[in-house]
């Protein structure tokens, strides 16, 4: 027989909750260049902070139907020059989940990766979903 | 009792086990044999076989039983018939049907997010944000 475990709804809700809400106060996402760290538990070493977007006092709403989905984000001036690759979610100085950036195929869509010193960084939008 | 034979490839790791209910035949081992030499970017049928003939020997001889597939690794070398006990004939050809392949593909949790990027002199450019 296949390999076909499925959680409920509820319980996908309550772990999204759990894992996310922990951002909430003092969230933000930061964007970064160089290659992505191994997981979210690995030091940040040499790659550059391009930008930090605050998230609001409410990081992410109440997880329905197994989503869950980000308040607003502060847009903010980039502190450097470089290529985005990569973002880590923040709960204050602590890095809670990263993921990729790029312009397709990637967590975190931008019209372009190519960010200059000073330039508008903005995030419009963010959902998890757990898979059923 | 239902008696099997498992044909375990081990080239750089263990890549396949296959399960027969009869003695494995020549064909049966070429059919491993060569789909573990894919791997590797060799044909059964090629010259460079030959250099890896030491290696193939060693898989002739891995058939293990079953269970010894099951509960621990086969001791390399040995050729072990094994009649076992509580795995019925369903439990076997679910066997048979192959390797059960994770399906890794889907991440656990998705993360999808959309953003911007205005640089200096683009339309809508703001410096004091």
């Amino acid at each position: 027989m296949a390999l076909n475990p499925k959680l409920s709804a509820a319980s996908r809700n309550l772990a999204l909750n759990a894992a996310l809400d922990v951002m909430n106060t003092t969230g933000s996402i930061k964007i970064y260049d160089g290659t992505q760290p191994t997981d979210a538990d690995t030091a940040i070493a040499a790659q550059v902070l391009l930008a930090t977007n605050a998230m609001a006092a409410t990081a992410w709403a109440a997880a329905a139907a197994g989503s869950k989905a980000a308040g607003a984000f502060t847009a903010a001036n980039a502190v450097a020059s470089s290529t985005a690759t990569w973002y880590g979610f923040f709960n204050n100085v602590t890095r809670v989940w990263d993921g990729t950036v790029g312009t397709a195929t990637v967590n975190l869509v931008f019209n372009s990766v190519a960010i200059a010193s000073g330039a508008n960084v903005a995030v419009t939008g963010f959902t998890a979903t757990m898979a059923v | 009792m239902a008696k099997g034979y498992v044909f375990r490839g081990q080239g750089l790791g263990v890549v396949t086990d296959k399960v027969y209910l009869q003695w494995p035949s020549k064909s049966d081992f070429d059919e491993v044999m060569q789909r573990e030499l894919s791997l590797h970017g060799f044909s059964i049928n090629g010259d460079e076989v030959a250099v890896t003939k030491r290696w193939i020997r060693v898989q002739e001889v891995e058939l293990v039983g079953l269970q010894d597939v099951l509960d621990a690794e086969p001791a390399p070398g040995q050729l072990n018939e094994f009649v076992y006990g509580e795995l019925d004939e369903a439990s076997l050809r679910e066997i048979l049907a192959g390797p059960r392949e994770p399906t890794g593909a889907t991440p656990l949790i998705e993360m999808n997010g959309t953003g911007s990027v205005t640089n200096p002199g683009e339309p809508g450019y703001n410096p004091d944000l």
